[in-house]
């Protein structure tokens, strides 16, 4: 005999009322937290306030919007003058199961300038063999038209 | 009224078995640990003081960002520690719902620390399950140290009220329903546009994998926006056709298809291919799992 049938702890009234009342906001936070961005804040006109630290600052968007472009950050490392392009996964080494997070264009995020003194500082630890680093912004304005022909353009520049 | 308390009582307060809940806490500790732990193995390089850091200041509010800014790095190990000590914990159901509340709490400082890898979309949307999954022990009732300890035994049949189990549901059905609703509007380009053609073309590198069929597929621009309306009709529809009875199984392997077919194509988080999968499969009633199970011992 593997089953073991528990009726002893029923759940008391004032249990369920708790459970009620918690399901209840539970669903109005949610509800209020997956429409917020998209819906009722263009419907307001006005940014309408995030509960912290829980559920996703723009609701459930996956994949919502994909265009003809496409960008990513490069970093290249200068070796006597000269750029060697620097393989992403030797910047950020961490390796997921099932998954590619470089290919989920996670060096992207070095490119905003307030990022530089920082990511420069880690260029500088894991790559000491270089003299120096460009960051730079590769955009594909197309990937029908112009697929072969992307747009580089220098983010900022690691100096020692 | 007494019609609403019914529904009500039926929808989230009737006592059924909480076996599928323990049986997706190992798919809840198998997403957490796949998308924790490689981060936490080149720790200098994500965590400590020499770590390049990005953080959310529109989850986390700045106060708590700035103070978190401030760890030490061996406050940093420590908490290392504490994540694989709960999540061990949790994963074998031992004191589970307090080993689920420290490890979420863990979860929560690492993300705090620095969201470069694990701050993603899937990783909100796996806090939310955690939180959840933090409410109660009950999934700690069968297939646990707990249950061991309790009642000698790994399969126990215990009645819980079915709240819990409710609202997993009701998230998977927003995620989907919304996933699908802001396609098309809400800054949505799915029918406006052909995404999946964009994806298909997508360079050499991007998130779509090199999957059979890509290249032929990449001259089917009619056949893409097809795939992309039924990918729409899909994520509406779903979530309905989860709740009624009659097309509940058809409704979860279509999903589970759906998810199959991402992992192909896509380089999407662990959170597809172990959470979803799981919690989709939560619309079964429990008292079929129960039947499922016992059949097999």
């Amino acid at each position: 005999m593997y089953l073991v049938l528990f009726v002893e702890d029923l759940v008391s009234p004032g249990r369920k009322r708790a459970m009620s009342l918690f399901v209840i906001a539970w669903l109005l936070v949610f509800h209020y937290e997956t429409v917020r961005y998209h819906y009722l804040s263009p419907l307001f006109h006005r940014e309408l306030p995030k509960l912290p630290l829980l559920f996703p600052p723009a609701g459930w968007i996956m994949f919502f919007r994909v265009d003809e472009t496409e960008g990513r950050a490069e970093v290249y490392g200068l070796q006597r003058g000269q750029p060697v392009l620097i393989d992403p996964h030797n910047i950020f080494t961490t390796r997921f199961v099932g998954y590619d997070n470089i290919r989920r264009n996670v060096l992207v995020s070095v490119l905003y300038r307030e990022q530089a003194r920082d990511f420069c500082r880690f260029l500088w630890r894991k790559f000491p063999e270089y003299e120096g680093f460009l960051v730079t912004y590769l955009e594909y304005p197309s990937v029908i038209e112009h697929p072969h022909q992307p747009r580089r353009a220098l983010a900022y520049r690691c100096e020692p | 009224m007494r019609t609403l308390t019914a529904l009500w009582e039926r929808a989230f307060l009737v006592e059924r078995p909480s076996v599928s809940l323990a049986l997706f806490r190992w798919f809840v500790a198998l997403t957490v640990g796949c998308h924790m732990i490689p981060s936490l193995l080149p720790l200098a390089d994500n965590y400590l003081s020499t770590a390049f850091k990005t953080q959310n200041p529109s989850f986390f509010p700045p106060p708590l960002l700035a103070w978190v800014a401030h760890s030490p790095d061996a406050l940093v190990y420590v908490m290392v520690g504490c994540f694989l000590l709960t999540w061990l914990s949790f994963t074998v159901g031992c004191y589970a719902q307090m080993s689920c509340i420290l490890m979420t709490l863990a979860c929560y400082y690492f993300y705090a620390l620095n969201d470069l890898h694990i701050g993603t979309l899937s990783f909100d949307i796996l806090l939310v399950t955690l939180v959840l999954m933090c409410l109660t022990p009950y999934h700690g009732d069968a297939f646990s140290l707990d249950a061991l300890r309790r009642d000698q035994r790994l399969l126990v049949i215990r009645p819980r009220p079915l709240f819990l189990q409710r609202l997993l549901q009701l998230q998977m059905a927003s995620t989907y329903f919304f996933t699908g609703l802001n396609k098309i509007i809400g800054g949505g380009n799915w029918l406006t546009d052909n995404p999946i053609y964009y994806l298909v073309h997508s360079p050499e590198g991007s998130v779509v994998k090199e999957f059979w069929g890509r290249e032929w597929l990449a001259t089917q621009p009619q056949l893409c926006y097809v795939i992309g309306l039924t990918v729409i009709i899909s994520e509406l529809a779903l979530p309905v056709l989860w709740f009624i009875r009659r097309t509940r199984l058809a409704a979860i392997l279509i999903g589970w298809c759906f998810h199959v077919l991402l992992l192909v194509t896509l380089h999407v988080p662990t959170i597809f291919f172990f959470l979803f999968p799981a919690q989709i499969a939560l619309f079964w009633p429990p008292e079929q799992v129960v039947t499922w199970l016992t059949r097999r011992r």
